[in-house]
C-alpha cells in the first residue's frame, strides 16, 4: 500500500471514529458532515467536522471548549491503538452558522501534494451540500 | 522570514515572534482586529520556526522550514505528539490553526474580523485581551515556550 493510500485509509478510520462518537451523542446522519484531505509529502490527514451540535461559548462566539475537548478525548481513545494516526491528524471544527470556518472546511486551499478525500466515502448516504464552485488560489502568495 | 532568500537567524526569530505578538496586542487595542489576528498568527509561525531551530540546534532557518503551514512547522518542532496528549492545548491549537486558509483573506481585506473573534483568537493564542492581557490558561504560545 503506498503512502497516499495509507493516509486515505487513516482518514476513513478517523471518519468512522467520528461516526461512532456521533452515534453515542445521538446525532442524526446528515446533521453533521465530515471532510478530509491528505498531504502525502508531510503525512498529514486534515479532518473537518461541521455540525450545529457543537455548543457555542457566547462570550467568544466560538465552539465551547468542553465540546472540542470531548471529541478530542474520544478520538484519542479510539485512535491510540493505531500507531502514528492521531499524531498525523489535524482537526478543524465548525458550526454551520460560522461562514468563515465553514468555508475553510468546505473549500480548503489545497497544495500540490494535497488531495481531498471523497465526501461520500466519509459520509455514506449523505448528500454533499457544497455548490460546485471554483477553488481559491494555491497556498503561498506574498 | 518565510519566502526570504536570506535565511533568518535563530536569534532574529526569537526576537521577531515577540515583536509580532506585541504588534498584535497594539493592533487589538487600536480596534484593528483583522490585522491583530494576522500579526498574532505570524507570531506563532515564527515561534514554531525558532523552536524548530532550537530543537535541531540550527543557527539559521533551513530552507525547508520556510513554509507558512502551522501543521508542517509543528512536525518540525517535534511537538505534534505532545500536543495531542494534552486535549486542552490541542483544543486551543485547533482554534488557531483554522485560520491558516483565512489569514490571507484577512490580510488583504477580503474578510474582516470582529472584536469578539479577535479576543477569542488571543485567548487561544496567549492572553485575555478583554482583561488587561492577563495570560490565558492553556494558551498555545506559552505552552510552546515551556517545551524543551
Amino acid at each position: 500500500m503506498d503512502h497516499a493510500a495509507g493516509l486515505r485509509g487513516g482518514a476513513i478510520r478517523i471518519a468512522q471514529a467520528i461516526h461512532r462518537y456521533a452515534a453515542e451523542k445521538g446525532w442524526e446522519p446528515g446533521s453533521y458532515l465530515i471532510f478530509a484531505n491528505v498531504n502525502s509529502a508531510w503525512g498529514i490527514i486534515r479532518v473537518g467536522v461541521a455540525t450545529d451540535h457543537f455548543e457555542k461559548d457566547p462570550e467568544y462566539d466560538e465552539i465551547s471548549d468542553h465540546c472540542s475537548i470531548d471529541l478530542i478525548t474520544y478520538l484519542q481513545r479510539e485512535l491510540e491503538h493505531v500507531p502514528g494516526l492521531y499524531e498525523s491528524t489535524s482537526l478543524n471544527l465548525s458550526t454551520f452558522d460560522d461562514e468563515a470556518g465553514l468555508a475553510t472546511i468546505y473549500y480548503p486551499i489545497l497544495g500540490d501534494d494535497e488531495v481531498e478525500i471523497d465526501f461520500y466515502a466519509l459520509n455514506p448516504g449523505v448528500d454533499d451540500p457544497r455548490a460546485p464552485i471554483a477553488r481559491g488560489p494555491a497556498r503561498g502568495g506574498n | 522570514m518565510a519566502g526570504s532568500s536570506d535565511p533568518a537567524r535563530r536569534g532574529d526569530l526569537e526576537r521577531a515572534w515577540q515583536e509580532r505578538l506585541e504588534d498584535s496586542k497594539v493592533l487589538h487595542d487600536a480596534a484593528r482586529y483583522s490585522s491583530s489576528i494576522v500579526q498574532g498568527f505570524y507570531a506563532l509561525e515564527i515561534l514554531l520556526k525558532a523552536h524548530a531551530c532550537r530543537r535541531l540546534d540550527l543557527e539559521e532557518l533551513h530552507v525547508k522550514f520556510q513554509v507558512h503551514d502551522l501543521d508542517f512547522l509543528l512536525i518540525l518542532t517535534g511537538l505534534k505528539k505532545r500536543l495531542w496528549k494534552d486535549p486542552r492545548i490541542l483544543e486551543r491549537w485547533i482554534k488557531i490553526d483554522r485560520y491558516k486558509d483565512r489569514i490571507n483573506r484577512l490580510r488583504y481585506g477580503q474578510e474582516t474580523a470582529r472584536k469578539k473573534e479577535c479576543e477569542a483568537f488571543h485567548r487561544s493564542l496567549h492572553a485575555l485581551a478583554n482583561d488587561s492581557w492577563k495570560p490565558s490558561t492553556y494558551g498555545v504560545l506559552p505552552w510552546i515556550t515551556r517545551q524543551d
